[in-house]
């Protein structure tokens, strides 16, 4: 992944985004270790205080948790977390700005609900 | 433990204040960036630190020494710029074994590495190199040498940008490998901000701020929509930039307060900008002449 | 921080450094004396007699052009040392500017035993030449046929003028650094010395020239190098380290 730092996301919050798809993609299991903010640093050229972060927003998150000495680890129910997290905030935080958006462009909620459907049809249809 | 104290550092030249009450600190093992526009006073800055300048007033310690003129203070230095000398009967493979004996912690594997990997003739003088080329040079010492305080001063110039992405890499790498505090003055912000912890920005002779390059992200927001609109959320607001974009269009840019997105997204016809650290210390460093567009508009 | 960084151990690192960057030097040195040794071969003084049954032609030979050109090659070689380039390159490494000065005149010391020994060599070629050049009954000077203890004692006598002559190099690089008015003020305030008391410049060549104890001798040039040198450290710690 390369980070894009134009994006009005922080790149300290791309780097914990990064990890918690890696959790979901089951990249990371639960009860592993994480990457190190040194590791990190050295894979996404960044500094490493800004890949700790990240990995703090994971440990404020429960996602991960510290062992002493030893590092980050994925924290068990990880993944429950960050699915039911990204519903809840993530989903509503887009949906926000799509129905924003909707209203700029006087877009009525059955146009934009049947815009949805439509999406996620061609979606479904490429997975096919 | 703090590497570099500045007490109310001043530095004149005749009539010229090319530094002026300048009170900072360095920590060590932090990669700072120092930023400025040209004529800031960045690189007496960093000759006050690396002892080749003495101050007109104020004080400055390094490794809690006085700088100046100490041998102490320079075993454990490395300052790297484009006024690097050596001497024309040394080969640049010569150059490489002879300034191994000075620096203890000097890493010929790296050195020879970074060399054979930039396709350096060893037989070559390094007066003979072109600009970039000796900038190219002079950065492989710089990273060898391991000093405990490693100053670059506008390490890059006239390097091409294939070689500044790798020195900006191989920079970061050797730092995570072998910690150390290392002061890097740059233009070209944008470059190397990701790499850095902290941003030290000068104007004027004098410290406009110094923060962490994650504080510094989240410094500004810019505002664009109809002018009438943006106008209105300025109130109240620090304002740090405004430019007419278009007619009745503006764009702002303001100190972030703690507001979050939603808010200011809430608003109809109001865009939200992020604000790139570089454009963010133009403004910060900008004279108040009302930018380049106020020149023609005359 | 490492603290091992104590200022003679420096210094010698410096000096060596400065021993490899400066070993051209030497050809420079050889081709100045082979080019004086040329000049010598025509011979510096002649006179010749006429009377009725005798025709006497004297020439005097001498390896006084070779010394001469030596102690100027060591001038500008002390000048040169002071100079910005060679300070830039001290200081783009460890160093500070006493360590510098000391490796600078430990450099200066060894190219001086180098000349001083080549100098009197050089003699020693010119004094070969003659040997073959002329009948051997028409050479007729004491001092031909070299004694030991009078070549050691040559090589250290031109050693000792050399060195002060560094000194006075040194200085006036130094000076020149503080101001670029001392390339004319240096001989100025030489010649206007003269001008003042004729007897000045005569008085302080004496007080070298005219001892006739070696060891006094000796004694006296290093003492006052030792003096041009220190006050030419001391000159310096008024300007700026690097500009």
């Amino acid at each position: 992944m390369i980070l894009n730092s134009d994006s009005m996301k922080p790149i300290y919050i791309q780097i914990s985004e990064w990890l918690e798809t890696e959790i979901l993609r089951a990249n990371l299991k639960e009860g592993e270790r994480i990457y190190s903010q040194y590791q990190l640093a050295e894979m996404f050229n960044i500094n490493p205080a800004t890949a700790a972060k990240g990995l703090n927003i994971l440990v404020d998150e429960t996602i991960a948790y510290k062992k002493r000495g030893l590092g980050l680890f994925v924290a068990p129910n990880a993944k429950q977390f960050i699915l039911h997290k990204r519903r809840s905030q993530v989903l509503k935080q887009l949906i926000n700005e799509i129905v924003l958006e909707a209203k700029h462009l006087d877009v009525k909620e059955t146009e934009l609900m049947d815009l949805i459907h439509q999406v996620f049809n061609e979606i479904e249809e490429d997975k096919e | 433990m703090t590497v570099i104290q500045g007490e109310n550092l001043t530095k004149s030249y005749g009539k010229t204040l090319a530094l002026d009450n300048l009170t900072f600190q360095i920590e060590e093992n932090k990669l700072t960036g120092l930023i400025g526009r040209n004529g800031a006073g960045k690189t007496t800055l960093l000759k006050l630190i690396a002892g080749y300048l003495k101050p007109s007033r104020g004080e400055i310690n390094v490794f809690s020494h006085n700088p100046f003129d100490s041998l102490q203070v320079s075993a454990n230095i490395i300052f790297i710029d484009n006024h690097m000398a050596f001497p024309t009967a040394f080969s640049l493979d010569d150059i490489l074994t002879e300034v191994a004996h000075y620096y203890q912690n000097w890493n010929a594997k790296l050195a020879h590495g970074l060399f054979d990997y930039f396709s350096f003739n060893p037989k070559q003088r390094h007066g003979s190199l072109s600009k970039g080329n000796q900038s190219t040079f002079n950065m492989i010492i710089g990273l060898a040498a391991r000093c405990p305080l490693t100053i670059f001063d506008e390490p890059t110039s006239g390097m091409d940008s294939a070689v500044r992405k790798d020195f900006y890499r191989a920079l970061l790498k050797d730092y995570l490998e072998y910690p150390r505090t290392i002061i890097l003055s740059s233009h070209l912000l944008s470059e190397v901000e990701d790499i850095l912890e902290d941003i030290l920005l000068l104007r004027d002779g004098t410290k406009c701020l110094h923060q962490s390059v994650l504080e510094l992200k989240e410094y500004a927001l810019g505002l664009k929509g109809p002018k009438q609109t943006v106008l209105e959320r300025l109130k109240g607001q620090e304002i740090l930039h405004t430019e007419e974009f278009a007619q009745g269009s503006l764009y702002a840019v303001i100190k972030n307060q703690g507001l979050t997105s939603q808010q200011f997204l809430k608003h109809e016809d109001l865009e939200l900008l992020p604000v790139s650290l570089e454009d963010l210390c133009i403004y910060l460093t900008g004279n108040a002449k009302g930018g380049i567009d106020h020149v023609f508009k005359q | 921080m490492s603290l091992n960084n104590n200022l003679l151990s420096i210094a010698s690192r410096q000096y060596v450094y400065k021993l490899k960057a400066n070993s051209s030097g030497v050809y420079s040195l050889i081709f100045i004396q082979v080019l004086a040794l040329l000049f010598s071969l025509s011979g510096i003084q002649s006179m010749s007699s006429v009377s009725e049954t005798l025709r006497v032609n004297v020439k005097y030979f001498s390896a006084d052009i070779i010394i001469s050109f030596t102690f100027i090659w060591i001038f500008f070689m002390s000048l040169r040392l002071t100079s910005i380039n060679s300070k830039t390159m001290d200081f783009t490494l460890v160093t500070n500017r006493l360590s510098s000065h000391l490796s600078n005149i430990g450099l200066l010391l060894t190219t001086i035993i180098f000349g001083s020994i080549s100098s009197s060599l050089m003699g020693f070629v010119l004094k070969i030449i003659m040997y073959f050049a002329f009948d051997r009954s028409q050479i007729g000077v004491n001092g031909f046929y070299p004694v030991f203890s009078d070549i050691l004692l040559g090589i250290i006598t031109t050693g000792l003028y050399m060195t002060l002559i560094a000194s006075m190099g040194y200085l006036l690089g130094i000076l020149i650094q503080i101001h670029v008015l001392f390339v004319v003020l240096y001989p100025a305030a030489l010649f206007g010395l003269e001008k003042v008391n004729p007897q000045m410049l005569k008085l302080s060549f004496d007080f070298f020239a005219s001892e006739t104890s070696p060891l006094l001798f000796a004694i006296r040039i290093i003492l006052s190098s030792l003096i041009v040198f220190s006050l030419s450290c001391l000159l310096s710690n008024r300007m700026e380290v690097r500009k």
